[in-house]
């Protein structure tokens, strides 16, 4: 019989840096070239700023394991070449957190004590406040809630 | 049963994932109207759990997490499965 050439056929979207085909009967496959790569969380110029023996941190839109963990390095690598006397979490941005970011406060709250200093929370949106709050955190770490109009 | 609805994702137990999740989640239960409260509980307690199986599922290299959402009727069910190590199970120990 010979041998089986198989076509796939090409679909054309018309939008650069892509293309799709048939790879199966009934299994399509669409590359797309999304340009700058995997999102790094290490531009750092962004998270921390520090103010003569303030060091403060622009907590990112959402605080969970993933950005805790970026928060945890930097600000680690920070108070070890720094005098630091207070860490401020600047929670402006932050639209959600879960226990990771409750773990990391403690954790930052609990090295500050050790080295004679103290953290707050500044900023803080009524969702991110729910969570402080279920938690028992704000017993133990000065919480300042965001002052706007429309958006608590 | 007229009013269900499944869907299942499977990703790779990195922490970059965790947020996938989260919006996952949200997106399929906007089919119920949920409040924005709700939205925001859901998203937390998948957070919880996601998080959990990705930091203790497995000990080295970078594996699997699954995520099965069910609605039936009102009520959304969601099960995060993991293929790792598992939680030793101490109820004994208490008697």
């Amino acid at each position: 019989m010979g041998m089986r050439y198989f076509a796939y056929p090409h679909f054309d979207f018309g939008l650069p840096g892509t293309s799709c085909r048939a790879v199966h009967k009934y299994q399509y496959c669409v590359l797309i070239n999304l340009g700058k790569g995997v999102r790094q969380m290490n531009d750092l110029h962004e998270l921390f700023q520090v103010k003569g023996n303030i060091l403060i941190v622009r907590v990112p839109e959402e605080l969970d394991h993933h950005s805790a963990e970026t928060i945890r390095e930097g600000s680690e690598e920070i108070l070890e070449t720094l005098k630091i006397r207070e860490v401020v979490f600047d929670f402006h941005d932050t639209q959600f957190m879960d226990s990771s970011g409750i773990g990391m406060l403690m954790a930052r709250y609990r090295e500050m004590k050790q080295m004679g200093g103290t953290i707050r929370a500044v900023h803080v949106r009524k969702r991110v406040a729910k969570i402080l709050q279920l938690s028992g955190i704000y017993k133990v770490i000065p919480i300042e809630l965001i002052r706007s109009w429309n958006d608590l | 049963m007229e009013n269900t609805n499944e869907m299942v994702i499977e990703f790779d137990s990195r922490s970059c994932n965790e947020g996938f999740a989260r919006v996952a989640v949200a997106a399929f239960c906007t089919q119920l109207n949920p409040t924005l409260e709700e939205v925001a509980d859901l998203k937390t307690a998948v957070s919880e759990a996601i998080t959990n199986s990705i930091i203790h599922a497995y000990d080295e290299g970078v594996h699997k997490i699954r995520m099965e959402c069910k609605i039936v009727d009102h009520d959304l069910y969601v099960t995060v499965i993991d293929y790792g190590k598992g939680i030793e199970d101490d109820v004994h120990k208490h008697f």
